[in-house]
């Protein structure tokens, strides 16, 4: 049998596994629409989404003035175009997520794999201050750090990243306990090669697979953080976010529902895509726990 | 055992202290002369700021004022909000009732129906009830709390006028005794409903995937082999042993929880405490902040220890040795 090459190989492999996995494709499928949606924002949007447009609060479908593009979601109270807001607040959602679980993703995996692969003293302090963060409330002490320190996105981002790692940790010390006692690791260390490098070199990428199924669920996590901060009035003033926009619904529930429908709507599918696909993953982790079928 | 109660006291002790320490931090850090805000002018004086920085101890060193901030916290006084006049301690307990009462039926409304829909499900997993619940557990799961409190109040409240918007009594009505418990009950409806369909799919994914887990281990397969009725094995062995990680979640699942009342009470203008925070945000309102931070911090680290004690009550296999 003629050998495949390796590229396609493992291609035709990720293919196989999600048509396999209902929640790893659908995810899949949805994440790339959200993907493309935000990157062409500036192409699909009908308005300038700060344009403030004469017709305030109008319904879905509502044709602008002097021929310009249908409002297809409304406007809002100031007469912003409601779908214009939306594209560009999938930037905002997609970039904080992304952001905020890389860096739970990296602080979780250097602290896990330090204290799994080296053990002993090491190991036991990261363990005990592992799980004095797991205890402490992080939402609220995301909140306070927001409140007092400002709401720029970038701390908003790393905020999120610093109070979320404590899962990533845990897994990767399991994953480098496991894979210390393994031949190819025990033979690094009889060929001298230095504890750092082998963890870097050979613990970390082999053990990386369940932090990444957990960081896509994390990525779910810190979207709907960063809207329930901007629920709160703590979101960055000088961006569009959803949060703000159902935020802004709120007092029009009544006269406007679309304004806080929406951007709603949106948050649901975003967090669920990111959701379905690290749920995805982690049945392939687990073939066992795949109780779908 | 003891040993291992122990460690876990020390566990949540530590980690009061450092939420202690943090918040300490953080205070002082945070831009802006409290004191100036507390002149309560545009341009006070030298001498008023001097006088109140002398009585407030911020003229002291760093480490001289944490340990009296620490000392204070220790003997109750978790500071003084100067927006409202008030200690925080006493803002704090006038809140703390309406609280729990929204998170503790809505925990107890998740769990129950949580947990039996995952053992539902799990016993005929794959069937098309299983399916749709499952599928309803991602939704839910993905839904923002404040939004799905929003659309309960435009379709129950707005729109077909069953159940009241917000609030937690009717003021105009000013009901007495028996009226009033059923006012309350009534505006609890929409409030506790959302906190619960957003915390149910948490426990039903547990329940769920804990009767799958033993019903697949090698003691049930021995039992069914004996002959034994599937109705018995189910509620005497496997039941039982499947609902042991329900009981240990809900400790941990209580930050989160209070979490998502801030959002709740501030949707139907519930007079709890995260809606003291709420408003303790929008004031800049920094002593009353921190000070709920630390009563949350304190009551997460107690029931964890309540929850290790019941989880080794409830499951005698567990000696905590190490």
């Amino acid at each position: 049998m003629k050998k495949k090459h390796p590229v396609k190989a493992f291609f035709a492999r990720v293919w196989a596994t999600m048509l396999a996995n209902k929640q790893l494709l659908v995810g899949a499928i949805l994440v790339l629409i959200m993907a493309s949606l935000a990157v062409l924002a500036p192409v699909l949007s009908p308005y300038d989404p700060y344009e403030l447009t004469p017709e305030l609060m109008k319904p879905p479908g509502t044709p602008g003035s002097n021929g310009a593009p249908i409002h297809w979601l409304g406007t809002d109270k100031l007469g912003r175009d409601i779908l214009s807001q939306m594209l560009w607040g999938s930037q905002t959602s997609l970039r904080i997520g992304f952001i905020a679980a890389s860096i739970a993703a990296l602080v979780g995996t250097l602290i896990g794999g330090i204290a799994g692969y080296f053990g002993g003293r090491v190991d036991k302090v990261i363990v005990e201050f592992i799980n004095i963060f797991v205890m402490t409330p992080s939402f609220f002490l995301i909140l306070i750090i927001v409140a007092m320190f400002g709401s720029r996105m970038i701390y908003v981002m790393i905020v999120i990243g610093l109070t979320s790692w404590p899962g990533n940790a845990r897994l990767m010390r399991a994953q480098a306990i496991s894979l210390r006692n393994r031949t190819f690791i025990k033979s690094c260390q009889a060929m001298g090669e230095s504890k750092l490098s082998i963890m870097f070199r050979h613990i970390i990428p082999n053990g990386i697979f369940p932090i990444v199924a957990n960081t896509t669920m994390q990525i779910s996590g810190a979207i709907l953080t960063e809207a329930g901060l901007s629920f709160l009035g703590l979101g960055d003033p000088n961006i569009i976010s959803w949060g703000q926009m159902i935020s802004s619904g709120k007092s029009l529930l009544t006269k406007a529902p679309w304004v806080a429908i929406v951007p709603g709507l949106a948050v649901v599918l975003n967090v669920l895509a990111f959701f379905l696909i690290g749920d995805g993953l982690n049945r392939v982790i687990a073939p066992k726990m795949n109780a779908n079928k | 055992m003891r040993r291992y109660l122990l460690k876990r006291m020390l566990t949540g002790l530590l980690m009061v202290m450092i939420s202690v320490a943090i918040n300490f931090v953080l205070v002082r850090l945070a831009p802006g002369d409290p004191m100036v805000m507390l002149a309560g002018v545009d341009n006070p004086n030298p001498a008023q700021i001097a006088a109140l920085t002398e009585k407030f101890g911020l003229d002291k060193s760093i480490p001289e004022q944490f340990f009296i901030y620490v000392g204070g916290v220790l003997r109750g006084d978790f500071g003084y909000s100067y927006v409202n006049e008030r200690p925080v301690l006493a803002l704090i307990g006038e809140r703390v009732g309406p609280t729990l009462m929204v998170t503790l039926t809505a925990l107890i409304i998740a769990v129950a129906i949580g947990t039996l829909l995952g053992v539902r499900c799990a016993r005929k997993s794959g069937g098309v009830f299983d399916q749709i619940i499952c599928g309803l557990s991602y939704l839910f799961d993905s839904t923002p709390s404040f939004w799905l409190g929003l659309m309960l109040i435009l379709l129950f409240a707005s729109t077909l006028h069953w159940l009241p918007t917000s609030g937690m009594v009717n003021m105009r009505a000013g009901y007495t005794g028996l009226a009033r418990v059923g006012d309350i009950a009534y505006h609890l409806v929409l409030p506790v409903s959302t906190l619960a369909l957003i915390t149910m799919p948490y426990y039903f994914r547990i329940a769920r995937s804990s009767v799958l887990q033993v019903m697949s281990e090698d003691f049930i397969t021995t039992l069914r082999a004996t002959g034994m009725s599937e109705k018995r094995l189910f509620n005497k062995y496997v039941l039982r042993n499947a609902l042991i990680p329900t009981v240990t979640v809900v400790g941990s699942s209580l930050a989160h929880l209070i979490g998502g009342a801030v959002f709740i009470e501030t949707v139907f203008s519930w007079p709890g405490m995260g809606q003291l925070l709420y408003s303790s945000i929008s004031k800049r309102d920094y002593p009353l902040l921190s000070g709920i931070y630390l009563i949350i911090a304190l009551s997460i680290a107690i029931m964890m220890i309540v929850v290790d004690i019941v989880y080794s009550l409830i499951d005698p296999r567990i000696k905590y040795t190490d």
